[in-house]
């Protein structure tokens, strides 16, 4: 498929770096990225619990949630599981 | 009887999933403030509710929360709660819990949130339901928040206390 795609003046300038830096087309880096943002999007769709899970049991760090998920959904997991820990321990030490 | 405080966001969600009428059967009083009772347009909630109305000193605690930029019903909530001498509030609106995880105010900070599901816990302990995660499933999408803060707590909470 060809596209035609509309960059601001500071990506431009970011892809061209990027193109220099890493010496690849230009093509490959935006697939690269479209890729990257598509395995984010489809392990938080899919899999959000069982991150959920490594994360509660500490197999997991903040940064790798980072590195792993959507900015958003590593927010949720972090401010998520800190909140129901903590009310976890209200609840058992009121009953 | 022990008093729990709710803000609307949980009320409305136990509303939407059909499970208001339990909180009579539970061995706690539910208590609102009154900006709480403004939020609620369902009239059929309130049957099961104390109203209680901000006085004094809490009143004035809880327009110094609103200058923090936390909404009218959760700051009256954590100020009736600290008049209680209660250590949280029960709400499961998302934008509290991020500004109380950002927010280093010791008002905000000592009193903890719990969400729907210390009600689904409660249920559950009466025998009301049978199956708190079918509950969870059903309430998380009856109100939209799929991979949100709110799903994460309750189904923390959930899993920490056995589920």
């Amino acid at each position: 498929m060809k596209a035609t795609i509309v960059l601001d003046k500071e990506t431009e300038k970011e892809l061209n770096e990027l193109k220099t830096f890493i010496n690849t087309s230009k093509s490959r880096l935006i697939r690269d990225a479209i890729r990257e943002l598509y395995f984010k999007e489809r392990r938080a769709r899919e899999n959000l619990l069982f991150f959920v899970n490594l994360y509660n049991e500490g197999i997991i760090t903040n940064d790798l949630l980072f590195l792993l998920l959507p900015r958003k959904d590593a927010e949720a997991i972090i401010i998520g599981s800190k909140t129901g820990k903590e009310a976890a321990e209200v609840v058992k030490s009121n009953s | 009887m022990s008093k729990v405080i709710v803000d609307s966001s949980t009320l409305i969600a136990l509303e939407r999933a059909n499970l208001i009428n339990f909180l009579n059967k539970i061995d706690y009083s539910t208590i609102i403030p009154i900006a709480v009772k403004e939020e609620i347009i369902n009239e059929r909630i309130l049957k099961f509710l104390i109203i209680q109305e901000l006085k004094g000193r809490t009143l004035k605690l809880s327009r110094s929360l609103e200058h923090l930029g936390i909404g009218k019903g959760e700051s009256q909530c954590c100020a009736l709660a600290n008049k209680l001498k209660l250590k949280f509030i029960i709400c499961d609106d998302r934008k509290f819990i991020r500004q109380r995880f950002f927010l280093y105010n010791k008002n905000i900070r000592n009193i903890k949130v719990l969400g729907f599901s210390f009600f689904l816990h409660m249920f559950y302990k009466k025998r009301l339901i049978k199956d708190v995660w079918q509950q969870l499933d059903n309430i998380i999408k009856l109100n939209h928040w799929e991979r949100s803060e709110v799903l994460i707590a309750n189904y923390t909470l959930l899993k920490e206390m056995g589920y």
